[in-house]
């Protein structure tokens, strides 16, 4: 059952990146990842295991976004740095039942989490999509304000997670 | 030994993590001179398959749209063959060669089924590849205007990229004077692009259009790239600044024309001579 709700949880959120934050477009600045939440919202389990599910969700993104190796950059280090955090904000961190949500991790430690991990995720994608330390306003621009939908979507994403 | 597993033990998931990030660069750093060499990726085919069927479904709900845009391109293009045979039946006392060069020119519709406008490295995919004759190297237009060159195909798919890309640098000219300049695009809206080179003893009008010089043999001369949207000339600076509204919209683009000149390589062959 619990895999169940991770497949589900990863098809859910692949389909709502690729069908319509893929097709956003405000500015040219805005282009959130709301897949990551995802992998920060991930139920407590081994850390390998979590890094693996993070490496198969940026290959699948690279694939999906013809943009190889950015994601899975990106999302291997929020897989690696989740569990790090989620052991500094909540104590007995092992002990969390279920999915990353504010009813079981607490809802200071789930908002914290949501941002940095959020900020850090795109500003890993959008580094490495520039490539280039002259576009450094540019990745700083996008990286606030995509994280600020994200984020947002992240919210939502956490009470329709709590409330299911 | 024993040392060697009690250091896997300890230090297992940031190896891992490691290893992930190196696995990741090395594909970022392969995929980039793929890029640059004229092959589609596997993962592009695939995607391109899945993006087919998403593209399939989403043009049922367009269908409205694209009959008037169609219905719209039949009426000029009977235009145009009207005014072609006109011009043909004139040639009788004109030069042969003239009326070649108009028809010389062919197009393949094609359609789109994978489009990226929002990144720095936007590209299109095409439904057509080397089994119907498409090869790199080929314009690409709208109904609109000029759309980008194929840059890479396989069996079934071509790349296409657009003039919306960094690394293109389209040869064009003001309509009205006929001065040649350089269409380049650096983000980070898919609408504007920059003319270059358009030195400020000439006189630049917003409004002003701008359109191929069919120098390059990849379009007919002509074909409407954009229009001159925004026009500065900065204290001191020997060009001016031009923004140029793109003529083609890529955000609603669904269908292609292949623009197939024969005379290509014969005119890329003499321009290697030089």
């Amino acid at each position: 059952m619990k895999w169940f709700r991770i497949i589900v949880a990863a098809l859910f959120l692949l389909f709502v990146q690729t069908t319509v934050f893929n097709n956003l477009h405000v500015l040219g600045f805005c282009h959130p990842f709301v897949y990551v939440l995802f992998l920060i919202c991930l139920p407590v389990m081994p850390r390998w295991e979590e890094q693996l599910i993070g490496l198969a969700m940026g290959v699948t993104m690279d694939c999906i976004c013809s943009s190889p190796g950015i994601h899975t950059a990106a999302c291997a280090a929020v897989s690696w740095i989740k569990p790090l955090m989620l052991a500094r904000m909540v104590q007995e961190s092992e002990r969390i039942v279920g999915p990353i949500v504010p009813l079981n991790a607490g809802v200071q430690p789930f908002i914290r989490l949501v941002v940095l991990l959020t900020l850090l995720h795109h500003l890993a994608v959008f580094s490495l999509d520039a490539w280039s330390w002259s576009l450094w306003y540019w990745v700083l621009l996008e990286t606030v304000i995509s994280s600020v939908v994200t984020i947002g979507g992240g919210f939502v994403y956490g009470f329709l997670l709590h409330r299911s | 030994m024993h040392n060697l597993l009690r250091l896997i033990q300890k230090y297992g998931n940031f190896l891992l993590f490691l290893a992930m990030e190196v696995a990741a660069f090395l594909w970022m750093v392969s995929e980039q001179k793929l890029q640059q060499s004229t092959f589609l990726s596997a993962s592009n085919t695939l995607t391109a398959s899945f993006n087919l069927m998403l593209t399939n479904t989403d043009e049922y709900f367009h269908l409205r749209e694209e009959n008037a845009v169609l219905a719209e391109e039949n009426a000029r293009l009977r235009g145009q063959v009207n005014h072609l045979q006109g011009m043909v039946e004139d040639s009788v006392e004109r030069d042969s060669a003239y009326v070649y060069s108009h028809l010389r020119w062919s197009y393949q519709p094609a359609r789109v089924v994978d489009v990226a406008t929002n990144s720095r490295h936007n590209y299109l995919v095409l439904n057509k590849g080397a089994r119907d004759n498409v090869h790199e190297g080929q314009g690409v237009l709208s109904h609109d205007g000029v759309v980008g060159i194929v840059s890479a195909v396989n069996l079934h798919f071509a790349q296409v990229i657009p003039v919306i890309h960094p690394k293109m640098r389209l040869s064009c000219r003001i309509r009205r004077n006929g001065q040649m300049g350089f269409l380049v695009w650096n983000g980070p809206s898919p609408r504007y692009a920059n003319l270059t080179d358009i030195g400020r003893h000439i006189l630049v009008e917003e409004g002003d259009t701008i359109e191929t010089n069919g120098l390059t043999g990849l379009f007919p001369e002509g074909i409407p790239i954009g229009v001159i949207d925004r026009v500065e000339l900065p204290d001191g600076d020997t060009y001016y600044n031009l923004r140029v509204l793109l003529a083609t919209d890529f955000k609603s683009l669904r269908y292609v024309q292949i623009v197939h000149n024969p005379l290509a390589a014969e005119q890329d062959s003499m321009r290697l001579k030089q």
